[in-house]
């Protein structure tokens, strides 16, 4: 026998889709973030921590902390991905001031989503008080400083800088800087010291003719040395293109995750969403691990050797500005291989 | 119209009974009787033109109240060419018998013509008669009607086919059915007589069983009802009213259950977006977090449970499954373990489906506070964020969340 409804049914009915459409209940929980403390457990504690630090924006995009190229550096860039565009921050920090976060004026727009080959190019600082940004995405036209409105080096206008990166192969205290440019139909690599590159000015062509990739623009751009090998990662993808030399023609590598840097030894990095992975230049994996929110930044010279930084930002909740912890961990380039 | 003391206390009761009928239909018929005395409704009709039939009526009333057997008495005034609707005018006042009597003059005599109907049972006797001179008051309160009443007697004395319920079911079920509640006894049979057949709704209470009912139409013989045993139901809901997960109850004592659920986040209903999402070119209306949630507690309720509304707490532990890797999954370092501390009620909108609804707050005794902050977003999630330091040297730290809500449908195994 049916047992007869109650009046209050068709309330309880619609309390209950009014809650469900009205819902937007996510568990606490971000993939991203527990990876990165997983892998923390790996790696150790972080050997700066600077924190918290009131943001001045409102954005629940990823947040990058790009340090200054010295050993324990406590303040650098960082940069976050807002609605269509990227943006900068400068973190200053020392043992004797809490730290504050600058906004810079220079704002790049960039497309959505292309962050991750964007924070590639880290910043300089080589004893100066001018830490040095390349803008590694398609349309890039200068390159510029920290402090927003010098333009360092003028692309010219008959080429463009489609994807740049850095690569730790020049002297401890510089960074070799690298850039590649098409025209339309011409391909060609800038690789040099930033030493060498800041004091340019400007280039009409660049020196190093490579033939075309055939990937889309605005990629990140690595090489060993000018005379290569010189690797070209697509936008948020896991193509990579390789040309052992100048006259060499490109192969393509699927890594299946942008890459993201390139080691003095010559091995590739790769990172996802949650993955980091580490491959020789024939495509073998010979590292990967999840490593979340903790991101590959760059590789240090030093004078007690080879150094990895990693770096991790959190932001939190407040009653007004989140703040920001930004976390850096330099890893010893044989332990990091290691991991 | 009052014929007795006794028949005024058996208006009143068809009265309550005509009432009942109105208001719940098939109650009258759930009704058992006891047997030791039984009432009669007089169907009463003249013919013929007898000039003064009261005497006939009053004399007739009284004799049969001067039956031993007799409780009470009720006329029917009813037409008496419907012998059908008598009888069920009969059976709803709880006459057992329906007297048809049609009395006509026959020359200067009269005739009387009977029968008797058995409500319940729908069987009739015999048409029987007689003719006798037209009686003085004396004869009317004396012999008139003898005949009459030893038919009466003959009747009552015809055996009754037997209307029996056997129940079987476990031995110590508590069975709810016509009169008082009876427990199950050690050989787990149960044998209950009724005076009349009826259309029987109950329900039985297992210790550590899900409640079961039901209704069954108990005939003339022996009807038998078998009740299994049903411990377990099965839930289906929506943690946040997004994320399906489904769960196992085992009612272990009538009072409380144990349960053990899935909740799991790889998919999910994100219905506002049907609001904030408007005028976006492909808003998404499912989200997806790489986490499974597996949970072990338990449910009390200080309610009956076959209550219609039975509010409870509830206390689960749970773990956090991060699928982070294509080959590994990982206790979410964040917050490996949790504890829900829920209280909700289940609502029974069907004999074995309740609608439930739950409200709590996650405790996270083992949780790294600052990254389950950050977890939460700059927004904080839309809810509330609690997060603590250690509680003992070594302890990471405690974090919480309220409040969560939870609603789905419960369905008896």
């Amino acid at each position: 026998m049916k047992k007869p409804r109650h009046p209050g049914f068709r309330h309880i009915l619609a309390l209950t889709a009014s809650l469900a459409l009205s819902s937007c209940y996510l568990p606490t929980f971000d993939s991203s973030i527990s990876a990165g403390l997983l892998f923390e457990k790996e790696l150790g504690s972080p050997d700066v921590t600077v924190g918290p630090v009131a943001a001045s924006w409102w954005s629940d995009e990823e947040t990058v902390f790009l340090p200054e190229r010295v050993q324990g550096a406590r303040t650098g860039v960082v940069a976050w991905q807002g609605s269509g565009s990227s943006n900068l921050a400068y973190l200053t920090s020392d043992a004797n001031a809490l730290p504050s976060m600058v906004s810079m004026s220079y704002t790049a727009t960039l497309p959505s989503g292309s962050l991750r080959p964007f924070i590639a190019m880290a910043s300089y600082a080589a004893g100066t008080s001018t830490p040095l940004l390349a803008l590694q995405s398609y349309g890039l036209t200068e390159w510029t400083s920290s402090s927003a409105t010098t333009s360092v080096l003028d692309f010219g206008t008959s080429w463009t800088a489609t994807g740049a990166g850095s690569t730790q192969v020049a002297a401890a205290g510089d960074i070799e800087v690298d850039i590649i440019f098409t025209n339309g139909s011409q391909w060609g690599a800038l690789v040099d010291t930033l030493a060498n590159v800041a004091s340019l000015g400007s280039i009409t062509a660049p020196p190093i003719s490579l033939a075309s990739p055939g990937l889309p623009l605005g990629g990140s751009f690595f090489a060993l040395s000018a005379s290569g090998p010189f690797v070209y990662g697509e936008p948020n993808g896991g193509r990579v293109a390789v040309w052992d030399g100048p006259a060499s023609s490109p192969r393509i590598l699927d890594l299946g995750q942008p890459l993201v840097g390139m080691l003095s030894d010559g091995h590739l990095v790769t990172q996802g969403s949650l993955e980091l992975s580490v491959w020789d230049i024939q495509a073998k994996r010979v590292l990967s691990v999840p490593a979340g929110n903790i991101r590959f930044i760059q590789e240090l010279s030093t004078a007690s050797g080879e150094f990895v930084v990693l770096t991790r930002c959190l932001q939190t909740a407040t009653k007004s500005a989140p703040n920001i912890w930004a976390q850096s961990w330099e890893i010893p380039l044989a332990d990091f291989l290691k991991l | 119209m009052v014929v007795t003391k006794q028949a005024r206390r058996i208006f009143r009761a068809a009265a309550l009974a005509a009432l009942a009928m109105v208001a719940h239909p098939g109650m009258a018929e759930t009704k058992a009787v006891p047997a030791d005395k039984l009432d009669i409704m007089l169907s009463f009709s003249v013919e013929g033109g007898l000039p003064d039939p009261a005497p006939y009526r009053e004399s007739l009333e009284a004799a049969l109240l001067s039956e031993s057997a007799v409780g009470g008495l009720i006329r029917y005034e009813g037409p008496a060419s419907d012998i059908d609707r008598a009888s069920k005018a009969a059976r709803a006042s709880g006459c057992r018998l329906l007297l048809v009597l049609r009395l006509r003059a026959s020359g200067a005599g009269v005739k009387a013509e009977w029968s008797f109907v058995d409500s319940a049972l729908g069987t009739r006797t015999e048409s029987r008669e007689f003719e006798k001179e037209a009686p003085g008051r004396a004869v009317l309160a004396s012999s008139f009607w003898t005949e009459l009443l030893v038919d009466l007697e003959a009747t009552l004395a015809l055996p009754r086919p037997a209307i029996l319920l056997e129940v079987k079911a476990p031995p110590g079920t508590l069975f709810d059915g016509a009169g008082p509640r009876r427990v199950l006894p050690a050989s787990g049979k149960l044998e209950l007589v009724f005076d009349v057949p009826l259309i029987l709704a109950w329900t039985a209470s297992m210790p550590g069983q899900y409640p079961v009912g039901g209704s069954l139409e108990v005939k003339a013989g022996r009807t038998l009802l078998g009740i299994a045993p049903r411990m377990l139901s099965l839930g289906l809901g929506a943690v946040g009213l997004s994320f399906p997960e489904i769960e196992i109850d085992a009612d272990i004592w009538r009072h409380l259950a144990l349960r053990a659920g899935l909740s799991q986040y790889l998919f999910g209903l994100a219905l506002h977006n049907l609001d904030s999402n408007a005028g976006s070119a492909a808003p998404s209306f499912s989200v997806s977090l790489p986490l499974l949630s597996p949970y072990l507690g338990v449910r009390a309720s200080p309610f009956e449970p076959s209550a219609d509304f039975r509010p409870y707490a509830a206390a689960d532990l749970f773990a956090r499954l991060a699928l982070l890797s294509a080959t590994r999954v990982y206790f979410d370092p964040v917050a490996p373990v949790g504890l829900n501390l829920g209280l909700g009620f289940d609502w029974g909108i069907q004999r074995h489906v309740r609608l439930w609804m739950e409200t709590g707050a996650y405790l996270y005794p083992w949780a790294e506070p600052l990254a389950f902050l950050a977890s939460a977003g700059i927004n904080g999630g839309g809810r509330a964020i609690i997060e603590g330091g250690p509680l003992f040297p070594g302890h990471p730290g405690w974090a919480g969340e309220l409040p969560v809500f939870s609603a789905g449908i419960r369905i008896g195994l």
